[in-house]
């Protein structure tokens, strides 16, 4: 085949595609713009939209009433906080009248007992013996120890000081991960 | 070319101005604090419910823990006005039960409650949900746990009715008796565990008023600023989802006291029973450490409930009342001598008399006798005006300031060292030793002891007499003589056992205090003991100490009957005729007694005052028994060894 008769043979192979091709996406286009398929695509979209629309809702008012229902759960529990504080206050005062100096003494000498005298006591020499603590309600304000919060090392040393820490250990026990 | 047009110009400018304004404006009103208040304000009452929070006062404990003043829960009754009859709320029954309950005691209108039970809820007009009755307030759980189990018995009821009713015959269950609608709030009251254990140390609060509660009296009194604390109002949302915080109760600060309850309950005891066997007026006890100032107990007769504080005056005025009866008896009997009060104004005391008495120990004043010989003895030794072993032959009787002073018998005692003037209490002797001390150095003395001022115990009401010296209005030479032995001068209890307190405390006065430790946001301070004087030296501390050991002997010291057997303890008597308006009563006595010990090393010191003791009239036979009660007790409690075995542990013959 000469140059010329392929040249030809070729041009024509291209128009006969261009004119099919053209020819095919002409169908698929008027396939896609069928009426009834573009009101299916707009249902479509529109319910995909109600979709979305009530998904939200439902999340929103899912999470509304949990977090009212925690709320109210919350509300009642601080409620019956102030009421179990009082109440503790109260039973508190109840169990001093009971154990007060007056109602044992009563209830000593009610079951038998008898306060002793002097010459009831005998003394014995115990080495170290320490008398009765004073009572503390609170840590005491100049017990500093106390007042400062308990860390562990882990959140206050650096890279640096564990890379340290960690040499050391491997240093003092070798080849023990410490 | 186009003209601008002025009128569009000037209206241009004017819209812009006024825009400017408003802009202005809303910026002024926005960040205007009272306006911001306001704003923020009004959506609180909006959108929230204002709860408020009645504090609790701070707690009162002993020296071991024990609660002497704390809170409890007392209710409030009200009207739920929210349900309504057809709810169930029923008028009759409402009013018919508070009635019953509380009707004579409160002297309730029938009427009005039964207005206030059937009252119609009308939100726009009342603002409020609940009708309170403010007189029926306080009511305690008891009573509340009896109304619940019958508004519980009401409702099991109208279940079983309708259970058994058929429909025609339900609509009549509102007719049954119900409880529906009545509601009690609670809220807290101050309260007094032991009732009146240590009322005279710790006051009263005046938890009626709720809105003004303060502190009378004692600790509460003193410390009334630390113990109370504000209400706090937590708002509640109206609306789920907003944010809101109900707050804790708020309570005030709380303090820990050097008061040791037991050793305070049977002092009490003690002196209860000394007031009625000797047919006295009252009495007081104050046992103190010496070494550092602390009060261990402290109580006076007759003494006052705090969780009934509105009878106060009652409970401690009877005395009083039956004086003005007697006045008023002796009046009808033409007696006049016998009337204590001689005139208006003296009756117009009895007020004052009846405070006084709520804590005779820092708040009556009165002549105490020979116990103030320990203060003329350790000034005079202390200014070299005497030494221990000068002898002063007593014939009974010295003259002082142109006036002669004599002894409680008018007999002489013979020769006597400073000692044996102690011991057997010579007036004359003390009297002779003070015109040796001399005016100048005895006052200065007085003032250094802290006689003239107020020890500053830490308790409110704290009393003090004027010093009578030189420069004063009513002072004569011969106080000088009268003073050495107690009478012409006025002093508190509690004066009085400070001063001594330098004596077994090395020559040292421990300021006075009640207050161990104080709680201040979850902290715990403690109270330092200060040096509130320094009037001798500890070798004339020593030296006193020593003439003052109460010895078994009748025929060797006036304190024989204050011996505990076993321990060495020190003390001094003091009778003194009780002082009356224009002059001294022949037969009413002050019966006083001092001690402390262990005598080398005290533990403890007691200071006894037997207010017109009947049965028995002097110091030896009234006072000394009971510091000899108190003091055993003391030593028991306190688990201190008797001499036999603690002198030789000190001494190192036994070892610890």
């Amino acid at each position: 085949m000469t140059v010329a008769a392929r040249k030809i043979q070729t041009t024509y192979q291209a128009n006969y595609c261009m004119t099919y091709a053209t020819k095919r996406n002409a169908t698929r286009q008027a396939y896609r713009q069928k009426p009834w398929r573009t009101e299916l695509k707009r249902i479509s979209q529109i319910l995909l939209i109600g979709f979305f629309f009530a998904l939200t809702s439902a999340l929103y008012l899912a999470l509304a009433s949990q977090m009212a229902a925690a709320t109210q759960r919350y509300r009642s529990l601080e409620y019956s906080k102030i009421v179990l504080q009082e109440r503790i206050i109260s039973l508190e005062s109840e169990l001093a009248k009971k154990q007060g100096a007056r109602s044992l003494k009563d209830n000593m000498s009610r079951i038998g007992f008898e306060p002793y005298s002097s010459k009831d006591l005998v003394f014995v020499g115990v080495q170290g013996y320490q008398s009765k603590q004073p009572f503390q309600l609170a840590p005491l304000y100049h017990d500093q120890q106390l007042t400062q919060p308990m860390l562990r090392t882990s959140y206050t040393e650096s890279m640096w000081d564990l890379l340290v820490y960690t040499l050391q250990q491997y240093a003092i026990t070798p080849g023990i991960r410490p | 070319m186009n003209k601008k047009s002025p009128r569009l110009t000037t209206i241009g400018i004017i819209f812009s101005l006024v825009a400017l304004m408003i802009v202005f404006q809303i910026l002024r009103v926005q960040n205007d604090p009272v306006m911001v208040a306001f704003s923020e304000d009004k959506t609180r009452v909006s959108s929230y419910l204002p709860i408020k929070h009645e504090a609790e006062r701070g707690r009162i404990y002993d020296i071991n823990g024990k609660l002497l003043a704390g809170s409890k829960t007392v209710y409030q009754l009200g009207i739920n006005l929210a349900v309504t009859e057809n709810d169930g709320r029923n008028p009759n029954t409402i009013t018919q039960t508070i009635m019953q309950y509380f009707g004579e005691e409160y002297k309730l209108d029938e009427a009005a409650i039964f207005e206030a039970a059937s009252k119609p809820f009308n939100d726009q007009l009342e603002g409020h949900i609940y009708h309170q009755f403010y007189s029926l307030d306080n009511i305690p759980q008891s009573t509340i746990d009896e109304l619940t189990a019958l508004r519980q018995y009401y409702e099991e009821n109208r279940l079983r009715f309708l259970e058994n009713a058929s429909p025609k015959e339900r609509t009549r269950v509102n007719e049954l008796p119900s409880l529906r609608g009545l509601v009690w709030t609670p809220h807290l009251q101050r309260y007094y565990p032991e009732d009146d254990l240590a009322s005279n140390i710790l006051g009263f609060a005046t938890f009626l008023n709720r809105d003004g509660t303060i502190g009378q009296f004692g600790l509460e009194g003193y410390y009334n600023t630390k113990l109370a604390a504000e209400d706090k109002i937590s708002y509640l949302a109206l609306q789920l989802y907003d944010d809101f915080y109900i707050e804790d109760i708020p309570i005030g600060q709380s303090l820990i006291l050097t008061i040791d309850a037991v050793v305070q309950a049977e002092i009490e005891n003690i002196l209860d029973e000394a007031v009625e066997r000797y047919d006295a007026d009252s009495g007081t006890i104050i046992v103190m450490n010496p070494k550092n100032g602390e009060i261990i107990a402290m109580t006076t007769t007759p003494r006052a409930n705090p969780n009934q504080y509105w009878y106060w005056q009652e409970a401690l005025g009877n005395d009083v009342i039956s004086t003005q009866q007697k006045n008023n008896e002796a009046d009808e009997e033409g007696d006049i001598e016998e009337e204590v009060f001689e005139d208006e104004e003296a009756q117009e005391n009895t007020a004052i008399v009846s405070q006084n008495r709520y804590n005779k120990a820092i708040m009556d004043t009165y002549e105490p006798g020979s116990v103030f010989k320990v203060v003329t003895m350790a000034i005079a030794l202390q200014n070299e005006a005497v030494q221990p072993d000068t002898v002063y032959d007593d014939t009974g009787h010295i003259e002082v300031g142109y006036r002669e002073i004599t002894n409680w018998n008018q007999q002489g005692m013979g020769r006597l060292d400073m000692g044996e003037c102690l011991r057997k209490s010579s007036n004359v002797c003390l009297a002779w030793v003070n015109t040796q001390t001399g005016v100048e150095k005895f006052y200065e003395g007085l003032h250094a002891f802290g006689l003239d001022r107020r020890t500053n115990i830490d308790l409110a009401g704290e009393t003090v007499y004027p010093l009578k010296e030189p420069g004063t209005l009513d002072w004569r030479p011969v106080e000088l003589g009268r003073q050495a032995y107690g009478h012409g001068i006025a002093l508190t209890p509690i004066q009085m056992m400070m001063a001594i307190s330098a004596i077994p405390n090395n020559g040292r006065i421990m300021a006075p205090h009640v207050l161990k430790s104080i709680v201040v946001d979850s902290m715990q301070y403690n109270n330092t003991p200060q040096v509130f004087a320094n009037p001798i030296s500890p070798e004339i501390a020593k030296t006193v100490n020593d003439m003052l050991i109460i010895s078994p002997d009748p025929t060797e010291t006036e304190t024989w009957n204050a011996f505990v057997e076993g321990y060495s303890l020190c003390g001094k008597t003091g009778t003194a005729l009780k002082a009356i308006p224009g002059g001294y009563s022949d037969r009413e006595t002050n019966a006083t007694f001092v001690g402390w010990g262990p005598a080398e090393d005290a533990k403890f010191m007691v200071y006894v005052w037997i207010d017109n003791p009947k049965t028995a009239t002097f110091a030896s036979m009234v006072s000394a028994p009971v510091f000899a009660e108190v003091a055993e007790y003391l030593l028991t409690y306190y688990q201190i060894p008797p001499d036999e075995i603690r002198l030789k542990t000190v001494s190192g013959e036994v070892a610890p």
